[in-house]
């Protein structure tokens, strides 16, 4: 049974009112990716300055976030450029990663252990979830639904205003889940699958693509297949993040070296990758599609 | 290679279960299977190079005279027994030892109470061969393999019964750490010992990734233990069960009880 305050909220989201929430939530993601920036860049010491541009820029766009809720203005401003600048920093380290895997001893000959012993690959992709959510936020209505619309926007803008762009967010949380999934795979590997819960994202993040492709064809996946994906994967993501943080605390020392156990253990905001991917199809699913 | 070939079963380890000596074989150890050479295009080229000469090409005989060779060809073969072992897959240790001794190369270092190490091995022969006489009446390549075990593990123990004089210029402990010492330098920098130990060799360029729980490498292989028993003939087959640990993840089972706190 739906309640009322339900129906609202899936309301708003339907017609593009939800830029405070998602300004919101954009901050939130940024904080928890900018801790795992922080430490994971900690362990690689800082050794390129470039390496403090993730962090910096994560703290900014959390700022930037919780502005954008309290002002519209901000929200179209700030929390836009910010989010603009922090996707062009998601290449820009993409781009380093893949040279420090080619750098590391064998380089590409070798490619499973140097990814594995490298730079993540694709972790600076995935850091670019947040502001990805930021940049949409931007382009949203508020929820109070007073905008004045002043001036013809661009079509594709329009889309974004209305909440009709379920298919690009999407195709945006396949990329992100087969990523995840990718960077789950290797990283378990390294481990040996030790445990069989490691195949979990493996096998949940591809369903989780694939029922986000099917949605930018079918309106019926986007309703039916999408949301279950997406719930599943969110769920797996709650439970792997519980499983690298019992990791952590069993490590030797546990929570009497709490800090150093979390960069040397499972990596602990890592699951919840998979879980952003969850999120962006559970938004997919709630949203209009484009004018044909 | 050695005298002591697999002819005679009561000089190989014994299967505890049967009762019956281990036939020899290409491979002993516990990673049926594995071989460090099949690794070798993963390595850099200048190590490629080092390791594959130890198997095709041991250095020719330079140093030591004929007897001598053969003298501490014998002599190793109690050190670091290879009945086990298939003759043509037994590992030269004298090569290396040879080659050493040759380029006069040392540990840079020597105690006070060693000679040089070329003059140890020299007269460690004439003190092996004296206590040979004086315990058995011979010297030390006549006598049977218990008996040359009996004079070592006498050397070995520090009791030797012979020639004081030269003991008394040599350290006898030193002096077994020296062949000790050599004998293993030979056996385990040889691309076989690491088939059998389960040593995927240099790590360079391509390296290890799972650095916890004693998981094994992508290429390696899994452990897969069995029970043996020392050579019946053998005076020395004192072993420290450690079996119980030998995984990483058994001795974490067995060190987190002492961990926790009462």
């Amino acid at each position: 049974m739906a309640t009322s305050l339900e129906i609202e909220i899936t309301n708003h989201i339907r017609e593009g009112k939800f830029q405070r929430s998602l300004a919101l939530l954009t901050a939130a993601t940024s904080v928890v990716s900018g801790l795992e920036v922080a430490y994971e860049h900690y362990r690689g010491s800082y050794s390129r300055r470039v390496m403090y541009t993730p962090v910096i820029l994560s703290g900014l766009l959390s700022i930037a976030g919780v502005a954008a809720f309290f002002s519209r203005r901000a929200a179209q401003s700030v929390l836009r450029w910010t989010s603009v600048v922090t996707l062009a920093d998601a290449g820009l380290g993409f781009y380093f990663h893949v040279r420090g895997i080619h750098r590391k001893p064998g380089g590409w000959r070798f490619p499973m252990t140097n990814m594995v012993m490298g730079p993540p690959i694709f972790a600076p992709l995935l850091f670019g979830t947040s502001a990805y959510l930021g940049l949409i936020a931007s382009y949203l209505q508020r929820e109070e639904g007073n905008t004045p619309t002043s001036r013809e926007l661009l079509s594709a803008e329009q889309d974004i205003r209305e909440g009709k762009f379920q298919q690009q967010v999407a195709v945006v949380a396949g990329i992100s889940a087969l990523l995840s999934g990718f960077e789950a795979y290797y990283s378990h590997y390294k481990n040996n699958f030790r445990y069989k819960m490691q195949w979990s994202p493996v096998v949940i993040a591809p369903l989780l693509a694939a029922a986000c492709f099917a949605s930018v064809k079918s309106r019926r996946a986007a309703s039916t297949l999408l949301p279950a994906a997406a719930a599943l994967a969110s769920a797996d993501a709650a439970v792997g993040f519980y499983y690298h943080a019992r990791g952590v605390l069993r490590r030797p020392g546990g929570s009497k070296h709490l800090v150093y156990n979390i960069i040397y253990g499972p990596p602990i905001f890592a699951p919840l990758l998979l879980g952003a991917a969850g999120m962006l199809g559970f938004l997919a699913s709630l949203l209009r599609r484009r004018r044909a | 290679m050695s005298e002591y070939n697999n002819s005679d079963p009561s000089l190989r380890p014994v299967n505890p279960e049967t009762g019956e000596p281990f036939p020899p074989t290409d491979q002993p150890g516990y990673y049926p299977g594995f071989r460090t050479l099949s690794q070798s295009p993963y390595w850099d080229a200048a190590t490629r190079n080092v390791v594959t000469l130890r198997v095709t090409d041991p250095p020719e005989r330079r140093f030591f005279t004929a007897y001598e060779w053969k003298f501490w060809e014998t002599v190793f073969s109690h050190l670091i027994p290879q009945t086990d072992r298939t003759p043509e897959r037994q590992i030269p240790l004298i090569p290396p030892l040879d080659a050493r001794l040759y380029a006069n190369r040392t540990d840079g270092y020597r105690y006070e109470t060693m000679p040089q190490d070329r003059e140890a091995y020299k007269i460690g022969i004439e003190a092996i061969n004296n206590e040979s006489a004086a315990r058995f009446g011979g010297e030390f390549l006549d006598l049977g393999h218990w008996q040359q075990e009996k004079v070592l593990q006498a050397i070995h123990d520090g009791r030797p019964e012979a020639s004081p004089e030269i003991w008394k210029s040599m350290s006898v402990s030193r002096f077994w750490e020296l062949i000790m010492h050599d004998a293993m330098k030979a056996y385990y920098g040889h691309p076989w010992a690491w088939d059998e130990v389960g040593f995927g060799g240099p790590a360079y360029p391509r390296a290890y990734m799972r650095l916890e729980n004693g998981e094994p490498e992508p290429w390696e292989v899994r452990e897969k233990r069995h029970e043996w028993r020392a050579p019946d003939l053998s005076v020395s087959d004192e072993v420290e069960p450690l079996h119980h640990l030998h995984t990483e993840a058994t001795q974490r089972a067995h060190i987190s009880p002492l961990r926790k706190k009462p």
